[in-house]
């Protein structure tokens, strides 16, 4: 459990640099898209690595660059938690969801829209109380 | 089944609002969007309309939408945040009338995702960087620059993550030419994701958090962050730089809140509250939106909350420090998603739902009594400023766009006799709710009418000079007389116009640069500006029959035929063609174009002969009176008309405005109908021929100028205008009586007139709202209009209208009541009598709640009632306001087989009922009796367990959904008696269709069951279902096995039940099979097959298989909640599949959608999409460039107009 928590790195203050002009062009001209990314890193690893480690490494990418990615430990919590999160900004970006919502609960789109953002903090109640074992 | 999907009216709602100047010009521009529409309007500074110039599908969602202007510029470009997984960057170009799309930047996944960015856009107010954020964790910077060239270019992103933390607003912080700045309220979610106290969830603090990309060093720095006391909503910058003291005000619930870095202490000032509210008083406030205004001078914001009152704050600062905000009460308007201040003083509003206004500002509020709320006067915690709500004081509505979102229901019927169809349409939210009744036409509004003393037989108007702006006199033709008005300031008869009155007029001109000319049967009179006159006189017996005139020619057809053709010289003498032509038949009519700008003619002259034939003659100088081609029509022609038409207003190189358009000779024949040809403007070949029925009365074609270009006014027993607007060909009837002679009118008061005869008046029209399809007669309602059904003999609607968060009429009364009794007895003794007096103000005053809102009573609170009312004039007959919290959501008119033949209303009713999480305190079936068609006569009230959603009158009984059951209900004396019910529909019923012994039931989340009744056995039994989730909104019939839905998510569905599953369940005699044989997971045996899956991308609230058009074919008509109205309509050949397929191919790859999102994707967004072909891309090939058409077109083995022809026909068969 807890080295799925060591993925989160802390912040640091700086957030991200990026190389300078020169390189730019290079950086641009690939796609972003997650597929390519992927499977730069895949063509990349499997060089260095072996395979176990690197199906592991895989998926720690994945979870930190895509949250709610589950794992072997997931609790039901925790999926809960992320569907719930995804929902609400699927409806915030709907426009015609969140006229739906609006219409339904005669709130202007604003108060709509804030009421799903207070929601985000914590749709499902506190988190479980773990035990420390893990 | 494959389906082709025409959009009749686009949505209409509108999300973003920006303004800049988009053209480059010192005009400002608004830029709106209507979810996944882009539009670009034009206020008119002086006539105060507001004008589309453009409108294009974008196949996306837009989520956010910017304006932005690099340093030093004169033009504003357009971010575009979507779905796309992509930053668009567009360009208008006035020239083309189209936006460019000139940077493409992917950054992500497609769909409105958690972490990828679209759904926030901020940009440097200096423009040199653009921010995008997604809800969590992601953000990217681009930077914004000029090449060499002083293109617009973009850097790759720079990352300003932060993770498990959610985004509120963000907004680019004006710090004049220092690093940019943008300022983010966030919130991180961490510490309360793994605290299971719940501790640390209820301490989670909103923070500001400023980011500042830094130039130098090409990466972007989290710079400072500050927790806040209260949770925002959102962000409004601050001007800064020179103009202002920079930094933010955060607008948050209750309270408005100044910011900024440094030693700059937060100001804050509460949201002041309407005194005496009848809300729930444990309701915060906030504001929903604002607008800036910043002069070189001075600036300040209107901040509107939520019940539309708008609030002019100001900062007051010392030394760039500011010391105090100001509030002042401006004026109340509906509440907006997106206000715009322009420079020329208006006030462009977009309604949440409801009319979108353009207003003047005409005061800015600063020399008032009105009271000024300050940051600086003393309040206790908690406490708040109080004003009073008025009506308008600084603002005047100038303009008003129609918007029917949001559409709840719909239904089209002939209701009111008129051969076409009518739409029904209950759209609004709350007190701005309305039925509105639509109709296919052009409004016309009616700018005078006036008696003449006789019938008169044709009217011309005509300008005094070539460059005069205005018409000055109007020339009435009678049977033995003509009449001369000259229009002034009013319209009056004059004398001395040089017009011969003593005889009928046939045709006038202006001739040259100001003479006149005028045709009559006994000769030509040319009357040149000096009031010298020459006249021509027709040789022996003979007279003229038929005429036509332009700027230079004329032409006229003498008895027997012969034409004789007349040029103007240089020096302005009307001077005769030495030879005539005689014609083999007499002829009927004739037309000449207009003189091309800087020539000396038109080339062509077009003859309508008696022989069915339309023949084109050559004025060439080479060929003079030469037959260049002929056309055999199928009727005899009635008239003729030459225009030039579809060219784009373009404006060349040395600055020469022109259009570049076409010709097309228009035909009127005598049977009715309208032929439209095009016209080579070099050979004169005729080819491409549209045909239109337009009525009953043979067809007379007027040429008049509509939005600066020629446009065809045809007129039969319908008046019918022709005209193309947004690169596409428009024939739309008018929506007004039957006209017979018409011309063009410009005056001062009215610079795009019509002038027309009916019988004996003369009337001047104005058609304002070119590119609306339906005119629209609306009236209003008092809640939020859920359904509504026709009681088949009368054709009266009955409709339910339900508010959730509502009080009742009764409940507002007594609250008041109660309320002025408070405020009485809290006076002390010596200001009883005061407060007295203040009560019975406060208990008379009464605003109009369509402005100012009705009041907010909390969840749980629902007012509802049942209206009955006339569609046509709009008359409420009765109505039925049901008990504070009891809520109507199904209606259903039906008879009974044994309760005689007399009509009951039954209205499902929900009492107590809370929203999320669902619960419900009981449910009702109200029944009335139908007296006469025009009274409800309550007759009891049956109990139910849960909401009943749905109601469908079956054979002689009620089929009834109450939550999760679905029931048959007879008749009985004291209540409907429950005979039979299915417990096996997994959710919430919504919907029940009923065919035969079937009945189609649609679930809230199950999509659709079918249900055999066994009337023997009295056994509800689910037979087949669907094999998808769907969120069913509503469904349609399409037949006997086929079902369309739509759901919540913008999807459309047909599915069909095989061709064995019908005839195994009908003939299985004991029903056994169906009953006891559950299928896979619990669910029917039998399954339906999905045979069409499209996504709209709007909410999709109405389904109607219905013709739209007398004489039509059948097709699917959709209402959405956006205000969209759009048709699916069947293929009839194999062929038009395929050409439509392969066009709707090509033009994905040719032209991509504007916002970055890939079509087929968009389509395929829930469900992929199946046999629906998009006409809505289909019809972007108009708009294509010319040498991108041809090259599609070759594709297809066809030319350019073939393929607009074969778009224009798949429309008009179905609609229009």
């Amino acid at each position: 459990m807890s080295e799925h928590f060591l993925v989160r790195t802390a912040t640091p203050e700086v957030v991200a640099t990026r190389p300078g002009k020169e390189q730019e062009q290079k950086v641009a001209s690939l796609d972003f898209s997650c597929t390519n990314i992927l499977a730069k890193t895949c063509l990349g690893q499997i060089t260095k690595m072996t395979d176990r480690y690197n199906i592991h490494s895989q998926l720690e990418h994945l979870q930190s660059k895509y949250i709610g990615t589950g794992h072997a430990d997931t609790s039901k919590w925790e999926w809960l938690v992320n569907q719930h999160r995804d929902s609400y900004c699927s409806y915030m970006g709907h426009f015609d969801l969140l006229n739906y919502f609006s219409v339904a609960e005669n709130e202007s789109k604003a108060r709509v829209r804030f009421n799903l953002m207070e929601k985000m903090l914590q749709p499902c109640g506190p988190p479980l109380d773990k035990p420390d074992d893990s | 089944m494959f389906l082709y999907n025409i959009t009749l009216q686009r949505a209409t709602g509108i999300t973003h609002a920006i303004h800049g100047n988009f053209s480059g010009t010192k005009m400002q521009e608004i830029v709106v969007s209507r979810g996944k529409i882009l539009e670009l309007l034009r206020p008119d500074a002086n006539t105060g309309k507001v004008h589309t110039l453009l409108t294009v599908e974008v196949f996306g969602v837009v989520r956010s939408l910017m304006a932005f202007r690099l340093t030093g510029g004169t033009k504003d470009y357009i971010v575009v945040g979507s779905d796309s997984g992509r930053i668009v960057i567009l360009e208008y170009h006035p020239s083309k009338n189209m936006f460019e799309k000139i940077h493409q930047e992917t950054f992500g996944k497609s769909g409105c995702r958690r972490i990828v960015p679209g759904q926030f856009l901020a940009v440097d107010p200096k423009g040199r960087a653009v921010m995008i954020g997604a809800i969590e964790k992601q953000k990217l910077v681009y930077i914004l620059n000029r090449d060499a060239a002083a293109r617009l270019t973009i850097s790759s992103p720079l990352e300003a993550h932060k993770a498990n933390t959610l985004v509120y607003h963000v907004v680019g912080v004006d710090v004049g030419f220092e690093n940019p700045m943008f300022a983010c309220l966030e919130m991180d979610y961490e510490e309360a994701d793994n605290d299971p106290t719940g501790e640390a969830a209820a301490n989670t603090q909103q923070t500001l958090t400023f980011y500042e990309l830094d130039l130098g060093l090409n990466h972007v720095v989290r710079k400072y962050s500050e927790a806040l006391e209260e949770h925002g909503n959102f962000l409004i910058t601050v001007p800064g730089g020179s103009d202002g003291p920079s930094g933010v005000l955060i607008c948050s619930e209750n309270y408005i809140t100044y910011k900024n870095f440094g030693d700059q202490p937060d100001i804050r000032c509460p949201i002041p509250r309407r005194r005496n509210d009848l809300d729930d008083p444990e309701r915060g406030m906030i504001f929903v939106c604002s607008a800036t205004h910043k002069t070189k001078s001075m600036f300040f914001f209107l901040a509107q909350t939520e019940q539309g009152d708008i609030f002019k704050v100001t900062l007051e600062t010392d030394e760039e420090m500011v010391t105090e905000i100001r509030l002042k009460y401006f004026d109340t308007i509906p509440v907006a998603t997106a206000m715009c201040v322009l420079k020329t003083g208006f006030l462009f509003v977009a309604s949440e739902f409801g009319n979108h206004y353009l207003y003047q500002i005409a005061h800015l509020g600063d020399d008032d009594d009105e009271p000024e709320f300050s940051s600086a006067m003393p309040l206790e915690e908690g406490d708040t400023f109080f004003f009073q709500p008025r009506p308008l004081k600084n603002l005047v509505l100038v303009d008003e766009q129609e918007n029917l979102s949001p559409i709840m229901s719909c239904q089209i019927a002939d209701l009111a006799n008129e051969d076409t169809p009518q739409l029904y349409v209950a759209c609004g939210r709350g007190p701005k709710s309305t039925l509105r009744v639509l109709r296919h036409g052009l409004e016309v509004s009616e700018m005078a009418v006036s008696e003449l003393p006789g019938n008169p037989n044709a009217v011309w108007t005509v300008r005094r000079h070539i460059e005069d702006e205005f018409d000055a006199y109007i020339i009435v033709s009678f049977v033995n007389a003509t009449l001369v008005l000259s229009i002034g300031e009013t319209v009056e008869e004059v004398t001395d116009s040089g017009f011969l009155g003593t005889t009928p007029t046939l045709s006038c001109s202006l001739l040259g640069e100001d003479a006149l000319v005028q045709v009559y049967p006994d000769g030509i009179r040319h009357i040149r500006a000096d009031k010298r006159v020459n006249e021509w006189k027709t040789p022996g017996k003979k007279t003229i029959v038929r005429c036509a005139v332009n700027q230079r020619q004329v032409v006229i057809a003498l008895t027997g035929g012969e034409l004789v053709y007349f040029e103007m010289d240089p020096s302005g003498q009307l001077n005769e063609y030495t030879e005539r032509k005689e014609m083999s038949a007499d002829v009927v009519c004739m037309s000449l174009a207009n003189v091309p700008p800087g020539e000396q003619r038109s080339r062509f002259l077009a003859v309508g002969l008696v022989d069915n034939t339309v023949r084109i003659i050559s004025l060439d100088p080479s060929d003079c009176l030469q037959p260049l081609s002929m056309q055999a029509l199928p009727a005899q022609p009635e008239s003729l008309c030459i225009v030039e038409m579809g060219g784009v207003e373009k404006q060349d190189e040395i600055g020469e405005k022109g259009t570049i358009g076409f010709l097309y000779l228009n035909i009127g024949l005598q049977n009715g109908v309208l032929l439209r040809t095009v016209l080579d403007p070099i050979t004169g070949d005729l080819s491409d021929t549209r045909t239109r029925y337009l009525g009953s009365r043979p067809v007379k074609l007027f040429r008049v100028k509509m939005q600066g270009q020629d446009a065809v006014l045809a007129m039969s027993s319908r008046s019918w205008l022709s005209y193309s607007y947004q690169s596409r060909f428009h024939l739309t009837p008018l929506s007004y009586e039957t006209l017979e002679y018409a011309s063009g009118f410009a005056s001062e008061q009215c610079p795009e007139g019509i002038v027309a005869i009916s019988t004996n008046t003369l009337r001047i029209l104005a058609l304002e709202k070119l590119g609306a399809v339906f005119n629209q007669v609306a009236f209003p309602l008092q809640y939020t209009p859920r359904k509504f059904v026709i009681h088949p003999e009368t054709s009266h609607l009955i409709l339910i209208e339900t508010d959730h968060n509502a009080y009742t009429e009764a409940t507002k009364a007594q609250r008041k009541q109660q309320m002025a009794e408070e405020m009485v007895e809290a006076a002390g003794e010596d200001e009883r009598e005061l407060a007295a007096e203040m009560a019975a103000a406060f208990l008379n005053e009464n605003l109009p709640e369509a402005i100012f809102g009705s009041p907010k009573a909390g969840a749980g609170q629902w007012a509802s009632l049942v209206r009955l009312i006339n569609p046509i004039q709009g008359l409420t007959l009765d109505q039925v306001q049901l008990e504070q919290n009891e809520a109507a959501f199904s209606v259903a008119v039906c008879r009974f087989h044994n309760a005689g033949d007399d009509w009951y209303v039954l209205v499902g009713v929900a009492r107590d009922m809370i929203l999320n999480p669902r619960s419900v305190g009981g449910g009702f079936i109200y029944t009335y009796r139908l007296a006469g068609g025009e009274k409800l006569e309550f007759v009891h009230k049956t109990p139910v367990e849960d909401v009943p959603l749905a109601i469908a009158p079956f054979q002689g009984r009620a089929l009834v959904g109450v939550g999760k059951l679905l029931r048959i209900y007879d008749m009985g004396k004291k209540k409907l008696l429950r005979k039979c019910e299915n417990k096996h529909v997994p959710n919430l019923v919504t919907g029940i269709h009923t065919i035969g012994q079937r009945v189609i039931v649609s679930d809230v989340q199950e999509s659709l069951f079918w249900v055999r009744y066994r009337r023997n056995e009295n056994q509800l039994i689910i037979f087949a279902d669907d094999t998808c989730p769907r969120w069913v909104t509503t469904a349609c019939l399409l037949d006997y096995d086929t079902m369309a839905s739509a759901d919540k998510f913008g999807n459309i569905t047909i599915v069909r039940l095989p061709p064995n599953t019908s005839d195994d369940v009908d003939e299985d005699p004991t029903g056994n099979k169906a009953l006891w044989d559950r299928g896979l997971l619990n669910g029917a045996s039998q399954k339906a097959d999905v045979i069409v899956n499209y996504h709209v991308g709007e909410t999709i609230l109405s389904l109607q298989k219905t013709t739209l058009i007398p004489g039509g074919s059948e097709s699917l008509v959709y209402t959405t909640l956006s205000g969209g109205i759009g048709i699916l309509v069947p293929f009839t050949s194999h062929e038009d599949h395929d050409f439509f397929q392969h066009l709707e191919m090509h033009m994905r790859s040719e032209f991509p959608p504007m916002g970055g999102r890939d079509h087929l994707s968009f389509r395929s967004y829930y469900f992929p999409v199946k046999n629906v072909i998009d006409g809505d891309l289909c019809e972007q090939f108009n708009s294509m460039e010319p040498h991108k058409q041809k090259s599609v077109a070759e594709e297809l083995d066809r030319t350019p107009p073939e393929v607009s022809k074969k778009l224009e026909d798949i429309r008009t068969r179905y609609a229009f």
